[in-house]
Parts: C-alpha cells; sequence; structure tokens
C-alpha cells in the first residue's frame, strides 16, 4: 500500500506542478529544487544516520517510500508552494496557503511514520513541523534570490547582461 | 556502527581539499559563456547527483560504499560532494565551447565517462572510496552515463526556454 500509494501522489505532484502557472522559469525552478534537494537530503541523513533521532526502515521496498519522500515529494510541495505564493497579493491568501502546503507536508511525514518508513526515536512532530516551516522559508528564500538574479541580468562575471 | 578506516588527514583529504579549491577557481577564471544563474545550476547539478547517489546507495539499507576515512558523516564527505560541481560546470562548458551536436554527443560523453571512470579509480586508490557487499567501481559506469546524458538534455531545456522567451 505504501509504495502505490506514495508513487501515486509524486505522479500527481508532479503532473500538478507541470499544469501549475509557474512564476520562476524552469532555470530558477531547477536551482531552488537542487538547493532545497541538497539541503533536505543532508538533514535526512544527519538525523537517521549521525544524530539517529530518526530510524529509517532496514526494508528495500519502504526504502523507496523515504527517497521518495525526501527526494521528490518535500521539493516538489515547496516548488508548488513557492510558485503559487509568488502569484499571489493578499497576505491572508499567502497565510492561507502556507499553512496548506505545511498541512500537506506535515500529512506526508505521518504517512511516512504510520507505514514504518520512518520511526520517531527522539523526534516528534512538533520538531517535523518546524523543520517543514524552515524548509518552505528557506525555499521562499531562495526563489527570491533567483528572481533578484535573473532581474538584475547578472552575468558570471559580474557585470549585467541586460540594459 | 561506525567503521574507522583511518584516521589521518592525508591524499583522500588533500584530494577533496585541492580539487573543490582547484576546480572551482578554474571556474571562477575562465572565460564566461554562460549567465550567473546558469552557472549556479551547472555547477549545482554535479553535487546535486553526486550527493544523491551517494546519499542513496551507500547509506542502509544498500550501504554500498562508504567514502573518507570513516562511514560517519563528515565534513570532509560534504566538501567531496561539492567537488562534483566543477566536473559538471565543465562538462557543459566544452559541450558548448566545442560546439557539441549530433553523433558527436556519443564520444563526448563517452569521453567524459572515462574521466569519471579515472577520477573514482584515484579515489579508490587514495581511500577516498571503500566498497563493500561485492561493489565494484564500474558498476557506476551506467550512473556516470545517465547522469551526463541528463545533464545534456537539462542544458537543452535551458537553452530552449530562454530561446523561447
Amino acid at each position: 500500500m505504501a509504495l502505490p500509494l506514495i508513487t501515486t501522489i509524486t505522479i500527481m505532484a508532479l503532473f500538478i506542478l507541470w499544469l501549475h502557472d509557474k512564476k520562476l522559469s524552469f532555470l530558477q525552478n531547477s536551482i531552488v529544487f537542487m538547493v532545497l534537494e541538497i539541503i533536505v537530503r543532508n538533514n535526512a541523513t544527519l538525523l537517521t544516520m549521525e544524530l539517529k533521532w530518526i530510524d529509517p526502515t532496514e526494508n528495500s521496498f519502504l526504502n523507496i517510500f523515504f527517497l521518495m519522500h525526501r527526494e521528490i515529494i518535500t521539493p516538489l510541495f515547496i516548488l508548488l508552494f513557492v510558485n503559487s505564493y509568488l502569484l499571489l497579493f493578499s497576505l491572508r491568501k499567502k497565510t492561507l496557503l502556507f499553512l496548506i502546503f505545511l498541512t500537506l507536508m506535515q500529512g506526508m511525514e505521518y504517512l511516512a511514520v504510520y507505514f514504518g518508513v520512518i520511526k520517531y526515536v527522539e523526534w516528534n512532530y512538533v520538531y517535523a513541523m518546524l523543520l517543514n516551516t524552515a524548509y518552505l522559508l528557506i525555499g521562499l528564500g531562495i526563489s527570491k534570490i533567483t528572481l533578484l538574479l535573473d532581474k538584475n541580468g547578472v552575468h558570471q562575471n559580474g557585470s549585467r547582461i541586460r540594459t | 556502527m561506525v567503521v574507522v578506516y583511518e584516521r589521518e588527514f592525508d591524499w583522500n583529504e588533500w584530494f577533496v581539499i585541492i580539487g573543490v579549491v582547484l576546480l572551482s577557481l578554474f571556474v571562477w577564471v575562465a572565460p564566461k559563456i554562460f549567465s550567473l544563474l546558469e552557472s549556479i545550476a551547472f555547477y549545482l547539478y554535479g553535487v546535486f547527483f553526486g550527493m544523491f547517489f551517494d546519499h542513496t546507495i551507500s547509506v542502509r539499507p544498500w550501504d554500498f560504499y562508504d567514502v573518507n576515512d570513516s562511514s560517519a558523516y563528515q565534513l570532509i564527505d560534504f566538501l567531496s560532494y561539492v567537488m562534483y560541481g566543477p566536473y559538471s560546470y565543465f562538462f557543459l562548458y566544452f559541450y558548448v565551447k566545442f560546439r557539441i551536436k549530433g553523433f558527436l554527443n556519443i564520444p563526448y560523453v563517452l569521453a567524459w565517462t572515462c574521466i569519471s571512470l579515472l577520477t573514482g579509480w584515484i579515489g579508490v586508490q587514495i581511500g577516498l572510496f571503500h566498497f563493500e557487499k561485492g561493489y565494484n567501481h564500474y558498476w557506476s559506469l551506467p550512473i556516470y552515463l545517465f547522469v551526463q546524458i541528463l545533464q545534456i538534455a537539462f542544458y537543452h531545456i535551458i537553452k530552449n526556454s530562454k530561446d523561447s522567451t
């Protein structure tokens, strides 16, 4: 049940992102995705392998759930959040959007625990919520930096491409 | 359980540090042919995929190899992933410089795959990689091919989306 479910969620998230209006270009989205991915991956490795606050599954099939959650779902949700956020103007709508995505990410966390993909040792849903909040805010920060760099049209050597 | 292979600061550490510093310096001084965002993306690509495979097949439950002096995650491990950044940057840099097109893509990718295999082999000799469970260096061959072909596709998508705007 776990593997078909995570695959379905991944495909749907990819499909929604593809159809979604995007404020960021493909290049900007790629940069946000890769930076987030590196952060999420390092955090996951530190929490599971080094600090051992979370115990990951030893089951190879369930490990695919863990990988898809870490490598695709989390950064995809953040990309969806960022692209939607940048299209909104009202603070109320932005706050609501933030809460919706935080709930979705917490839901994924719940599913991972429910299916035995991860087991909390010295970790809980509140910590997970704080970490997910940080991911969403970092995603927003990186996207704004890429927008700024693109708006300024900065060339690699610091000169401007466009005038 | 943490496996410690050695505790000395020797060739594997110097290989990573010199690799990161020197190659990043080359990126910095090389004539600019990409925009800043493109350069960031092409540099990140190597870090992203290097880290992806190492954090996937070199950790439990697969755990096919360890990186550097111990199986624990260290700062030097992180730097060794950063070292992939200049490789992916220069992969596209020379791709554009040499105007690689059509079937020339094949020898180009194969040449870089040989470079990757050679770098990996050096990594094994100096204790950067420690293989387990029968994993061999040539197992990385399809990974190198896949990542490099995907990077060419990545470059063309970016180029096409830029041309269309």
